[in-house]
């Protein structure tokens, strides 16, 4: 072992100071002097340049206290004393312990037991402090489970519960937080009936109705032509929430003004209720083909007929040849279906179109129809920029789940597959 | 079988390496009585880890090295009131449970034994306390009790 403390006969010690800087000081002092001296030195400009009050002094496992001499605590020559910062005058710990009885507000006893049963402590155990590899982000699936926000299905889960609805109703009572909506969202702010529109019946029961939010998951689905793209992002360049309101208010139309006000909202997309809530025709078709100029042509050609009353005359000549089957006939059946208190109208018979109410079903149904009767609208679906990991995020974590752990090659099935999980599964079965 | 270091060898050098102030800086320990001839009775300190609840606190527990050290691992207590989970709030027992390396003490010291032994022990007071203060900075954001409160029976 060491010299013995009293090494010194003069009974002055040389020990030295660590900081948590990690600076360190030589000093020498007398065994007599107290800590509190030590302290008052340390505090000078020359060492830490830390008040006295603030320094925490440690030896071998024990805080100093400022009453002892140095003696006490049997310094060794040449030894270290910690010194630890405080964030603010405290008593010293010791005399606080002795002037404050009353023990702590917090619960004593956290069932030592507890964490035997904790399916964790094996990942979060402190032998991994350095030995062991953690699981990488990579277990949460591609970029750490940050993956594309959720969509309407997911939505409507989260809904289904009921804390999580009231949650939900609570923050529609608060008007600040209508404010704060309002404030927060262009499109919102824009809308002079904005407040009256989200603390209606209607809007509050598309936000917080998970069967509706299905529903018009659905349809927007269906609308899209099975290409189950996440939800876009706001300011997203492609269109697909305008088209969102078109099916939505076709499908339901007791509730369309909510609906289109929810999905204008919740996409971002301006003005929901302008060329929308007049036409929602022109957004349904302005949907379909961003890049077919035509179709686009027609659409933005009916939507001033249909809002004007005049529903026959130019909308022969907006009609693109995809929808040429439709076309032929005088009165534009699209015209008519969406056309809500004129629905006798225009209407022909032989046209499912023209028959009301519409039911999700044939709103279906009818996108169907669309899909297959117009290849080149199809074809032309939005283009969309986002990386791969990002567009194809949800998938991409379903094949892994399925054991496809290849990232390149899963992105280049989903590619080819144009999103769907299931034809990128038989693509990497057969290209294996 | 290579042989386990003797018991006194591996706590005076642990002894030394504490009073040097030698090791990571996040904790502090040595005997409770410098006399103790026998090392049992040790003294330790953690700096709360930053970023939390346990920041600028500083935790004293004391520790006891058993005639089987280091083949068993030493019993922990804390000495400031602590709410942790596996910490017992009668009277500051760190269950072995709770702290990976105290949980595989024996194993490791096992496995030790038999193998060459790596440069720098695994096993040690001050990788307990390392690791104690590792699993405070896990539950950080656990509510705790005014700074300086002790339990009970250090009072």
């Amino acid at each position: 072992m060491a010299d013995s403390a009293e090494a010194g006969s003069d009974a002055r010690i040389t020990f030295k100071v660590k900081s948590s800087n990690d600076k360190m000081h030589t000093i020498t002092m007398d065994e007599s002097a107290s800590v509190l001296e030590l302290k008052t030195k340390l505090a000078g400009s020359d060492f830490e340049d830390i008040p006295a009050d603030r320094q925490r002094l440690i030896y071998s496992g024990r805080i100093m206290k400022d009453s002892d001499a140095l003696s006490v605590y049997k310094i060794k020559s040449m030894n270290t004393i910690h010194m630890v910062k405080s964030a603010r005058s405290n008593a010293p710990p010791a005399t606080a312990s002795a002037s404050a009885p009353t023990p702590a507000a917090v619960p004593q006893n956290m069932a030592a037991g507890s964490i035997a049963g904790d399916p964790l402590t094996g990942l979060t155990g402190a032998r991994f402090a350095g030995h062991a590899n953690l699981p990488s982000a990579d277990i949460f699936g591609v970029d750490g489970g940050m993956g594309a926000p959720p969509n309407e299905d997911q939505m409507a889960e989260m809904l289904s519960n009921p804390m999580i609805a009231q949650t939900m109703n609570e923050a529609l009572n608060n008007p600040t937080f209508i404010d704060h909506m309002i404030r927060s969202n262009p499109a919102l702010a824009s809308m002079p009936n904005a407040r009256e529109m989200l603390q209606s019946p209607y809007f509050r029961n598309m936000m917080t109705n998970p069967d509706a939010l299905r529903m018009a998951a659905r349809m927007r689905r269906a609308m899209q032509g099975g290409g189950d793209s996440p939800f876009p992002a706001p300011g997203a360049t492609d269109n697909t929430p305008a088209d969102a309101p078109g099916s939505a208010a076709a499908g339901n139309s007791g509730n369309d003004d909510a609906l289109r006000a929810l999905f204008g909202a919740a996409g971002g997309a301006g003005s929901p209720f302008g060329a929308n809530a007049a036409n929602p025709f022109a957004s349904l078709f302005g949907a379909m083909p961003p890049g077919g100029a035509s179709a686009g042509a027609g659409a933005t050609g009916q939507a001033p007929a249909a809002s004007s009353g005049n529903r026959d005359a130019p909308a022969g000549s907006g009609n693109t040849p995809g929808q040429a089957g439709a076309a032929g006939q005088p009165p534009n059946p699209f015209s008519a279906l969406f056309g809500g208190g004129a629905l006798g109208q225009g209407a022909n018979a032989g046209n499912p179109f023209g028959l009301p109410p519409i039911s999700p079903e044939a709103m279906q149904q009818m996108a169907q129809m669309w899909g297959m009767g117009a290849p080149p609208a199809a074809a032309a679906a939005p283009v969309d920029s986002r990386p791969p990991e990002e567009r194809y995020a949800e998938q991409l974590r379903q094949l892994n789940d399925m054991g496809f752990y290849d990232f390149d090659s899963n992105v280049t099935a989903l590619r080819r597959s144009g999103g769907s999980v299931q034809g990128a599964v038989e693509y990497l079965l057969s290209n294996p | 079988m290579a042989a386990q270091v003797p018991r006194n060898f591996k706590l005076l050098a642990e002894l030394e390496k504490g009073e040097k102030g030698m090791g990571a800086g996040a904790c502090s320990y040595g005997l409770e009585d410098p006399e103790d001839i026998y090392m049992t009775h040790w003294r330790g300190t953690i700096w709360g880890p930053p970023h939390g609840n346990h920041e600028n606190r500083i935790y004293e527990l004391k520790m006891e090295c058993g005639p089987n050290y280091p083949r068993e691992p030493p019993e922990i207590h804390f000495v400031s009131q602590i709410n942790l989970p596996g910490v017992s709030g009668a009277d500051g027992k760190v269950d072995r449970n709770a702290v990976g390396i105290l949980r595989d003490w024996t194993r490791i010291a096992a496995e030790l034994a038999k193998n060459a032994r790596p440069k720098e022990d695994p096993l040690s007071l001050e990788s307990a306390l390392i690791a104690i203060r590792k699993y405070m900075d896990e539950n950080k954001k656990l509510p705790q009790p005014p700074e300086g409160s002790k339990y009970e029976i250090y009072k």
